[in-house]
């Protein structure tokens, strides 16, 4: 007997949720394939020379990332608002359409990118074809696209809770949203001047990354720990706002750490130095908060491959923004180390450990729905399968953030502090057999990260199709009533 | 549920979370009103954009302890001197032109970007183009054919040919030369120009 | 405004500043389990702990120069991670009766 995926166990909304968790996945795979031919040019360097050159590559890569990441957030709001708001989704019609443009904008996107990748220096190349700052390529048409569908996703949620119930979470997931499409328009124009482009840029992504994005996590995660754990709604919505007080009091001005550098005056070296190296202590409190939960609940977990993975992004989260992001933001190593794999190395463990993990969390908790409530508590079928996905990945990606820490030490010590950043000095520290082995090291790591994915993908359609039993259902929780 | 302490209440929190929120972005909008006045191309730490006219170098500061662009004396690019106006036309051509040829997934710019070719923060002052009377001509050759012109320094990690027009080029010169004048608090540390010590 | 890193002691750098986190972690940790568990040794634990993190912290702040203003961010670091653990414990009870 085998049990299907059947959107006749899913509320509107899931079923319109469901969508975009199937581009993410997909477009998760896209970020992987295209990292691994850029990581390859490091050591083949003739490699797709003049055809698909790393520029390109690396584009395609984060940009992939980007959008899946928020493809997966946008879903998971979309799946619980039903719930959480108590009535059906306002405007789901146009929410439907909202998700066919984007997709079609971002297929679009993505082909002008691979085909046309560059244009002459004039404004119709920004426009049509790349607006070449890194994170936000994305052509100007397509960022007005984005933002009309944000507006409709804005819509759809505002309305939505307006009109049902109006909950904590929805307090500060709306705000939250509006903060997070209005710093997009922050990255929306053209100045010559780089050091106030710079200055604008560094709002779109770290005000995304290190503020907005942490308390949108942070609203899907109350949401979760009612409906996983059936932690009280109470609880939960007080510790959401501790949350933003903590995230926006350090992060909002601990932008200031990108500010060194790049032209602005003296004083961002201290207000920049001071905040960040409090950005850790949010991550810190999260660690007690839940042993605190873990230890005084009785708590049920119905769904242990979400439960992982939401412990991986406590841990992840920890170490990649945490310890790798105070390793490099005082100013007096970020001279050295600005702009070299270190960064890359922080990179890379923060996205995955942050946001990579707990998006993966919520695609297990939508497919246990899916196929009809299942079990996936002990003894799951096939629960290898969603282990050694867990692990693989991990081991993939904290393996490629030693190698890039080991090319990122030997970098800002060689070309930076040694041979002063000139061409030469670079090329130096490029060619250093430390440097050398870790970028072949990043791409064995990189395999391990694939075959991770691989199992995930698979976990992910098939987990639950063979199992009989039913999910507990959480006993009249309180959770579950208005607060 | 009755003897929850305030600091421990929702509409505490609440409200805090309200508060440092709104004190925090005040403050950021107020330092960035502030920034916007000082990085406005002429305004001292970002030079105005006929720096291109004059000689650049980039040294230890002995009371700032690190190193500061320093503007002396007249170093036409390309043989002419431009007014205002040229010169950020042309600048402005060499920010489009890196804009529209994706040069920042492969360089960084102000050490931000990708970390795949140089920085080119001093580009415009590395020792590796010469002196002042070749570099603008060299730099042109390279920008308009990297792959002949290709040093890679035994990494065999070439540039590829972008297609970039003999203008565009001029414009990518003047602007990372106009980089090259910003005041970025000493990075890139220790760099050592040509000309200077 | 700032006396970069020197170049030997670069690489204790990174290592008093993963050490500075790490050590906020073990404190925060064994402090919460010893408050779960009312245990003693593990309230030893913890205070050992945070000694590691003043420790780390002292020695970060002489590996990266930081006199004058940075003082301040000294203070705040033993502040700041000193006191998180113990208000957000408080805070966990308080808001779960
Ligand atoms: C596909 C990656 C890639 C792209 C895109 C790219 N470059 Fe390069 N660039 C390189 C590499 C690799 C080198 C080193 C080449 C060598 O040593 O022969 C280089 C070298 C340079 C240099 C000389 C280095 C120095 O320190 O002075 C300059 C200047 C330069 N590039 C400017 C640009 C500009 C401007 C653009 C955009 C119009 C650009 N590059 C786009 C890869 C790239
Ligand atoms: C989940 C949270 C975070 C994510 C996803 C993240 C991600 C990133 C990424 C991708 C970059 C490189 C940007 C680029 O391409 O130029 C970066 C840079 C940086 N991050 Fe983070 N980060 C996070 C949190 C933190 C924290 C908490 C700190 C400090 C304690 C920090 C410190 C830094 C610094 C200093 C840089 C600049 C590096 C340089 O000078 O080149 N980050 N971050
Ligand atoms: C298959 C495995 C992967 C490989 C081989 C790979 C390779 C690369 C390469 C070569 C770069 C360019 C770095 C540079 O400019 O030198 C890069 C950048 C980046 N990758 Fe990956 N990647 C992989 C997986 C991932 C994953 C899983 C994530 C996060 C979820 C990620 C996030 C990023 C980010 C944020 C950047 C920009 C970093 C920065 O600017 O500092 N990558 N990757
Ligand atoms: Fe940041």
């Amino acid at each position: 007997m085998s049990r299907p995926l059947d959107s006749r166990h899913l509320n509107g909304g899931q079923k319109l949720a469901v969508k975009y968790f199937i581009v993410a996945v997909i477009l998760f795979f896209a970020q992987l394939v295209f990292g691994m031919l850029a990581g390859v040019q490091y050591l083949h360097p003739d490699f797709l020379h003049g055809v698909l050159d790393f520029n390109v590559n690396r584009m395609v890569h984060i940009n992939a990332m980007i959008v899946w990441m928020l493809y997966g957030f946008i879903g998971s709001v979309y799946w619980f608002l039903e719930e959480e708001s108590g009535r059906e989704i306002v405007g789901l019609k146009l929410g439907n359409w909202g998700f066919w443009v984007l997709t079609a904008a971002v297929t679009v996107v993505v082909a002008v990118y691979l085909l046309v990748q560059t244009g002459p220096g004039n404004d119709f190349t920004r426009w049509f074809i790349n607006e070449g700052r890194e994170y936000i390529e994305a052509p100007r048409w397509a960022d007005i696209g984005i933002v009309v569908v944000m507006l409709i996703f804005f819509y759809n949620v505002a309305a939505t809770f307006i009109k049902g119930r109006w909950s904590g979470i929805a307090g500060v997931l709306t705000l939250d949203l509006v903060a997070l499409a209005g710093l997009y328009l922050a990255g929306m124009f053209y100045v010559t001047n780089i050091s106030i482009d710079q200055y604008w840029w560094w709002w779109v992504i770290h005000l995304w990354v290190e503020a907005t994005w942490e308390v949108l996590v942070g609203c899907i995660m109350a949401w979760t720990l009612m409906h996983l754990l059936g932690v009280r709604r109470k609880i939960v919505e007080t510790w959401l706002y501790i949350e933003v007080a903590l995230m926006f009091g350090s992060g909002i001005l601990g932008l200031g750490h990108h500010y060194f550098w790049i032209g602005s005056p003296e004083y961002w070296l201290a207000i920049g130095g001071f905040f960040s190296a409090l950005e850790p202590i949010p991550l810190v409190a999260m660690v007690v908060h839940s042993i605190y939960d873990s230890g005084v609940h009785k708590l049920r977990n119905r769904n242990h491959p979400a439960l992982a993975w939401v412990i991986a992004h406590a841990f992840g989260n920890f170490l990649g923004a945490g310890v790798w992001g105070f390793m490099h933001t005082l100013p007096q190593i970020n001279l050295y180390t600005h702009g070299t794999q270190w960064t890359t190395s922080h990179g890379h463990l923060a996205f995955y450990g942050a946001y990579a993990t707990i998006n993966i969390a919520f695609f297990y908790l939508a497919v246990q729905q899916w196929r009809g409530n299942v079990w996936m508590g002990a003894n799951l079928v096939g629960a290898w399968r969603w282990k050694w996905a867990l692990t693989l990945l991990s081991v993939g990606v904290m393996g490629m953030t030693m190698a890039l820490l080991i090319a990122g030490y030997e970098q800002s010590f060689i070309e930076r502090a040694v041979g002063g950043s000139s061409w030469s000095a670079y090329f130096a520290a490029q060619t250093h057999p430390w440097f050398m082995e870790s970028m072949a090291w990043r791409m064995v790591f990189g395999w391990i990260t694939i075959a991770g994915f691989v199992l995930l993908a698979w976990d992910l359609l098939v987990i639950g199709k063979h199992e009989t039993r039913e999910a507990e259902t959480l006993v009249e929780e309180p959770a579950l009533v208005g607060g | 549920m009755e003897h929850t302490p305030f600091w421990a209440s929702t509409s505490f929190w609440k409200k805090t979370a309200i508060w440092v929120t709104a004190g925090s972005f005040l403050l950021l909008i107020v330092l960035t009103f502030d920034t916007m006045s000082k990085v406005t191309a002429g305004t001292g730490r970002v030079p105005d954009y006929t720096v291109i006219n004059k000689r650049i170098d980039y040294r230890f500061d002995d009371k700032k302890h690190h190193s500061m662009p320093v503007i002396e004396g007249d170093a036409p690019l390309f043989g002419r001197i431009l007014n205002e106006e040229e010169a950020e036309r042309l600048v402005t051509l060499g920010k489009k032109t890196i804009q529209a040829k994706n040069c920042m997934n492969c360089h960084t710019l102000l050490g931000n970007g990708a970390y795949y070719a140089p920085d080119l923060t001093k580009a415009w002052l590395d020792p590796a183009w010469g002196g002042e009377a070749v570099r603008p001509m060299l730099m042109k050759m390279f920008l308009m054919d990297p792959v002949a012109n290709a040093r890679t320094y035994g990494s065999g990690r070439k540039m590829p040919n972008l297609g970039i027009t003999e203008q565009e080029a001029e414009g990518i010169i003047a602007f990372l030369k106009w980089m090259s004048a910003i005041d970025t608090n000493g990075f890139p540390y220790n760099f050592k120009t040509a000309g200077g010590r | 405004m700032i006396e970069p890193v020197a170049l030997e002691h670069f690489f204790f750098f990174f290592f008093a500043a993963a050490l500075v986190i790490f050590a906020a972690l073990a404190y925060a940790l064994s402090y919460s389990f010893s408050r779960l568990y009312r245990n003693k040794t593990l309230l030893y634990v913890a205070g050992l702990a945070y000694g590691v993190l003043i420790l780390a912290v002292f020695w970060l702040s002489w590996l990266a120069n930081l006199h004058g203003f940075w003082y301040a961010l000294v203070g705040m670091m033993l502040f700041g991670y000193g006191v998180a653990p113990i208000l957000i414990w408080r805070l966990s009870v308080a808001t779960h009766d």
